[in-house]
């Protein structure tokens, strides 16, 4: 006989869609502000000083992101 | 069988799982970034092989069951593995035939289902597992992924200033960033399905083994509930980097051209998305399927820039290999246990014969429409059975001592087709008649050339 009481991790799924679509779209905004920064203003194609080192403050958010993607992905880092 | 022989057979059997398991899902990893030019098809199977191998050995978290608790684990003897990883390679080969991504894991379970149904029945199954921890994921995966990637690629595509050519740069970096860390994510989890398999193959025979001859203990036994021993990981490590690099182009060029056209941002937006569905999931105690992430997130990324050029039919193709996973290996896994355990040792060798056979048949079909790291770009679908009309579309063969074409002829079909091979042959000789001799008059005609004419076919024979 099959007995089917379907116990679902409702409040888990919830979590994994949220943070998926967070972490996505805020990697591909900040990806989008660093080019925005790294493309020059007005008639100069060149990015200022200023820009530039904002294009580099994005780009190096995103790399902290990664590190911290490895850190998930590594279980030595994590678990005792 | 005692324990002395199955434990080998089932060990490289599952080695060979382990091997199809690599080269199914190379694509997942690989194949945005192939496609879009951020790797060479070779680079990209090279790194994805290191990064599946690395994977391989970061983790020792074995999973305690391969199961999963879909089936009653104590069920679970080295036969079932057998059976159901003759099942899942099976599936495994066939989808990649017809290159459509599906899920190994899926195929795995469904195999075991399905051995497990024929040995103990309905109740050895847990339906209500099924659901919670296969069907639903599958659902939810390309949903997730998807929604995410759609989100990302319509932010990369936001204004101008994501167009230079330096933005595309920095994009096409992103992509080789994420690509990695998919393969990475990839060779911890798949890569220690396989160590499981058969550290559980070793605890069940060594089990086996104590009750039979108690104090023996060959360098393969293994307590319940130990680590795996280092040749496991070693060899598990090694199979599916083997795997990996051996590419899977057929699948690759579904996952790459088959669905969508897509360009590095979104490639990154695509990858980005299956990065950040994985690792949550893995977390959060919600696994999703690496092939479904991707394959939906390649969709949303598609549909966010070119709704139009999308290709249903292919990702219907998909839905239905998806769909058809778990009861076709299901099928095969019940099979093969069928005929392990009613006819025993010759049950398991005509089950090893089946496979064989099956691999054989399979790569000689696949090559009647090779697709390989030189021609993965080239088309967007992957023939099986029709010939391969459009050879320049499939056929690998160039011809060496061919002449540069002229630059501007350099793109045209022709000049990559076969047939090229054919101006470069010397054309056959024609066999020469004799001319016949000259016949200035009617007498000479009639005389000389008739009878020089009849000698030269040889005597009459009345």
């Amino acid at each position: 006989m099959i007995s089917l009481s379907v116990d679902i991790n409702w409040w888990a799924l919830l979590q994994v869609t949220v943070v998926t679509i967070v972490v996505s779209v805020l990697i591909a905004a900040l990806m989008s502000l660093a080019n925005w920064f790294f493309s020059g203003t007005g008639a100069s194609e060149e990015p200022t000083a200023t820009r530039k080192v904002a294009g580099y403050i994005m780009l190096g958010i995103i790399g902290l992101l990664v590190l911290f993607g490895l850190y998930l992905m590594i279980p030595y880092f994590h678990h005792g | 069988m005692p324990p002395e022989v199955i434990v080998p057979i089932v060990i490289v059997v599952a080695l060979i799982f382990d091997f199809t398991n690599g080269f199914h899902d190379s694509a997942n990893a690989m194949a945005t970034s192939v496609a879009t030019g951020a790797f060479k098809p070779k680079v990209a199977v090279l790194l994805a092989a290191i990064m599946n191998l690395i994977g391989a050995f970061l983790s020792t978290e074995v999973a305690k069951t391969i199961s999963s608790g879909i089936v009653n684990d104590s069920l679970v003897s080295p036969e079932t593995v057998f059976a159901a990883l003759v099942g899942a390679i099976i599936w495994n080969l066939l989808t990649w035939l017809f290159g459509l991504p599906s899920s190994s894991s899926h195929a795995i379970f469904g195999a075991l289902i399905g051995a497990v149904l024929v040995q103990a029945g309905l109740s050895g199954v847990h339906f209500d597992v099924i659901i919670s921890k296969i069907l639903l994921p599958a659902l939810v995966a390309p949903i997730v992924a998807g929604l995410a990637s759609y989100l990302g690629t319509k932010i990369a595509y936001h204004g101008d200033h994501n167009a230079p050519k330096g933005a595309k740069k920095r994009y096409r970096m992103a992509q080789r960033v994420s690509s990695l860390l998919v393969a990475l994510a990839h060779g911890t989890s798949d890569g220690q399905k396989t160590m499981g398999i058969i550290t559980l193959v070793l605890v069940a025979a060594t089990l086996t083994l104590d009750e039979n001859n108690p104090g023996a203990h060959p360098f393969w036994a293994q307590a319940p509930g130990t680590a795996p021993h280092w040749w496991v990981i070693l060899v598990a490590g090694v199979a599916i980097a083997l795997g990996t690099y051996s590419g899977g182009w057929r699948i690759m060029r579904t996952m790459g051209k088959g669905m969508a056209d897509i360009e590095s941002p979104q490639g990154f937006a695509a990858e980005t998305a299956s990065m950040a569905s994985i690792l949550a999931s893995s977390h959060l105690g919600f696994a999703l399927s690496t092939t479904h992430v991707v394959s939906g997130a390649v969709m949303g990324t598609g549909l966010a820039r070119t709704p139009g050029e999308v290709r249903w039919g292919t990702a219907g193709r998909m839905l239905v290999a998806w769909l058809l996973t778990l009861p076709a290996s299901a099928l095969v896994g019940a099979l093969a246990t069928w005929l392990a355990y009613h006819w025993g040792a010759t049950g398991f060798i005509i089950d090893l014969v089946i496979l064989v056979v099956f691999a054989i048949a399979v790569k000689i079909i696949a090559s009647r429409n090779h697709v390989s790291s030189e021609n993965v770009n080239e088309s967007s679908e992957v023939k099986v059975l029709a010939k391969a009309a459009l050879a320049h579309e499939t056929s690998p063969i160039r011809n060496p001592f061919a002449p540069p074409l002229p630059q501007k002829l350099a793109g045209h079909p022709m000049a990559t087709t076969p047939l090229r091979l054919t101006k470069l042959k010397k054309p056959k000789k024609k066999h020469r008649r004799e001319p016949l001799p000259p016949a200035p008059d009617s007498a000479s005609w009639s005389d000389g050339a008739v009878r020089q004419r009849q000698a030269s076919k040889g005597p009459k024979h009345d």
